[in-house]
């Protein structure tokens, strides 16, 4: 147990259509002050959805099944729904992974950053825009001033994601979620963006949850890695070169090597695809495109095995 | 095989006759609009994979398309086999494009979703007046045999197809006239990385049976150094660097390309600042030179080509 959790979540399962399509399947997820901990999964691991939960947003016709999300100690879902909304944006900020709609294309940025002071933390208009302005410079936007007047349309995706990042920190909250920050985002730009959400993160001590496809793009930003297939952790991690789980290590070597490892110019896929949500696996989820499977994976589940602390491995036949 | 000699492109704002005549009236000459590719010389070779890398508005998909002859360019020309595309006639041009074809990122964009998988991998065949009905039915079955795809699928809609079978279906349907060269624009990275291998790999058995030549389109730095015989890296417009396959990761000649690099791999010491040129006012000298930490007074200038070896190729002042 970490020693000063900012997040325990528990057994945390959502479905859509009443459990006819369940997204995640039970999912344990510790968070501790300053910690930088990374989820990775394919579309429809259950990533994205479980950011959702977290704050609160879950789409219409999602649901949360069971479980309990604890920040800071109070149970999310035993809170009254204002109470909650009191936690969520100010003391969780969650930053989107496409900053375009995240935006309102018909307020200018700074009305937008603004409004999050004035409304949350009830500054007067005067004292919101300072603050607003102030925060703009800090997530690297050259002239704050400036564009605290100008409009969505007129940013690159670089520096939208920037806004983002500051409508999500305004607050100072303990804990940000970051859902896929970089996707939208070009090379140069991305390693930026990374850079600025770990800075901005250990100066304020915040915990980040940064949710991503790519696992090559977590070495040296988080410190603890969870890797989701088919609605549950099937393993976590804190050494990239130890990887256990078949699921982790084929997502490790489908990636393009680095130029000069291999002479071969194919790549190493995982056969077959990813199981869809309604699907019902008797073993395990990942069995009927794993090279390694036996006969017990096909017909009994595994349990998630704690091998170390933070070191746990969903599969039979690694131990 | 397929030059590209000087070629430049710009798409301007589309204007009303009032609006032109008024311009012509102030004899206003000021060039508005979009430069995509300012001005450059590649060469495709037969036989080869040239990858072309960049970040979003580097042109690089324009010049895809200029190569394609799905664009005319502005200025320079276009030669296949010697002969200029803007000069050929009719019956040569139909002929160009049966032996171009294109394969695009999204194949759920780029497949009509009324046409079932037949009638998409068949409408090539009946625009270039090839075959029978029978024998179409016939080659529409064979490529999505080739492609991976079960023969029962021919009557499926795309909409039918997982995100993997759509960009399956996307090769078929590009190979479905035999051509001699295939370009493909982002191929597999709309798609998640265990399928995305699934797709280069196929890409490469059936570039080296039917010995196409393959101009790939990539800002994925470490899949194209994988992939390609060629890199050519593109910036605001124009190219930075050409290198053969393999020096990629152990020296750049160019600093953006070694940002890119360095940037790709997350290494923390090559971080850029700022972002790229705005292509409608891009730079009067090296794109590169607002971002570069090497600039000098003289990359105000237009850089030039600059080469030691054969097949080497950079633009830079300062290296």
């Amino acid at each position: 147990m970490p020693i000063n959790p900012i997040l325990e979540v528990k057994n945390l399962a959502v479905s859509f259509g009443g459990g006819a399509w369940p997204a995640v399947r039970g999912l344990d997820l510790d968070l501790a002050q300053g910690e930088v901990v990374g989820l990775v999964g394919e579309s429809g691991s259950g990533k994205s959805i479980t950011a959702y939960s977290l704050m609160g947003l879950l789409p219409y016709g999602a649901r949360q099944d069971a479980g309990s999300i604890l920040f800071m100690g109070q149970d999310l879902a035993q809170l009254e729904p204002k109470e909650r909304r009191k936690l969520c944006g100010a003391r969780m900020g969650l930053i989107f992974q496409e900053p375009l709609t995240a935006l309102n294309p018909v307020y200018s940025i700074g009305e937008q950053v603004a409004e999050i002071f004035r409304i949350r933390a009830h500054k007067s208009r005067a004292v919101a825009k300072a603050l607003a302005i102030e925060l703009l410079g800090q997530v690297g936007l050259p002239n704050p001033a400036a564009a605290y007047a100008s409009f969505p349309h007129r940013f690159s995706g670089g520096m939208r994601q920037r806004v983002v990042i500051a409508m999500a920190l305004a607050l100072g909250p303990e804990l940000i979620i970051a859902d896929e920050p970089t996707t939208a985002l070009d090379p140069t730009i991305a390693a930026q963006i990374i850079r600025l959400i770990k800075n901005l993160a250990s100066a304020r001590g915040s915990a980040v949850l940064f949710i991503t496809h790519n696992l090559r793009l977590l070495i040296g930003l988080a410190t603890r890695i969870l890797v989701m297939y088919h609605g549950l952790v099937v393993e976590e991690l804190t050494d990239f070169t130890d990887l256990r789980h078949p699921y982790s290590q084929g997502l490790w070597r489908a990636l393009p090597p680095e130029p000069g490892a291999r002479q071969d110019r194919h790549l190493i896929p995982i056969p077959g695809q990813a199981p869809a949500l309604a699907e019902k696996i008797p073993g395990c989820a990942f069995a009927p495109r794993c090279a390694e499977a036996q006969d017990i994976c096909l017909t009994v589940s595994p349990s998630l095995k704690t091998l170390a602390p933070n070191r746990r491995v969903r599969c039979h036949l690694a131990c | 095989m397929l030059k590209a000699e000087f070629v430049h492109k710009t798409f301007r704002p589309a204007r009303s006759f009032g609006q032109e005549l008024w311009s012509l009236l102030k004899k206003d000459t000021r060039e508005d609009g979009v430069k995509a590719v300012r001005g450059l010389n590649l060469e495709v070779r037969q036989g080869e994979i040239l990858g072309l890398v960049g970040e979003s508005g580097s042109g690089k998909s324009t010049l895809g398309r200029l190569l394609g002859g799905l664009y005319e360019p502005d200025q320079g020309q276009v030669t296949y086999e010697g002969r200029n595309l803007a000069t050929m006639t009719r019956a040569q041009k139909i002929g160009f494009f049966q032996k171009v074809q294109f394969m695009f990122q999204d194949p759920a964009s780029a497949l009509n979703p009324r046409l079932t998988a037949e009638a998409a991998l068949s409408e090539g065949l009946i625009i270039h007046h090839l075959g029978q009905r029978a024998q179409r039915r016939e080659k529409a079955q064979r490529l999505l045999a080739e492609v991976g795809l079960e023969p029962a699928m021919a009557n499926r809609y795309p909409h039918q197809f997982s995100g993997g079978q759509r960009q399956r279906l996307g090769l078929a349907r590009a190979l479905s006239l035999d051509p001699e060269i295939l370009v493909a624009d982002e191929p597999a990275s709309s798609l998640d990385v265990s399928i995305q291998a699934q797709i280069i790999n196929l890409l490469l058995d059936l570039k080296e049976k039917r010995g196409l030549t393959l101009v790939l389109i990539s800002h994925d730095l470490p899949l194209v150094a994988l992939l390609a015989d060629r890199v050519a890296v593109m910036y605001g417009g124009l190219l930075m660097e050409i290198m053969p396959r393999n020096l990629l990761g152990q020296l750049q000649h160019h600093p953006y390309v070694q940002a890119l690099w360095a940037s790709t791999l997350g290494q923390e010491d090559y971080i850029l600042t700022g972002e790229p040129p705005d292509p409608q006012n891009p730079p009067p000298g090296c794109p590169f030179e607002p971002r570069c930490p090497e600039a000098k007074p003289i990359c105000l200038t237009p850089p030039p080509m600059k080469s030691q070896e054969p097949d080497r190729f950079w633009a830079c002042h300062a290296r």
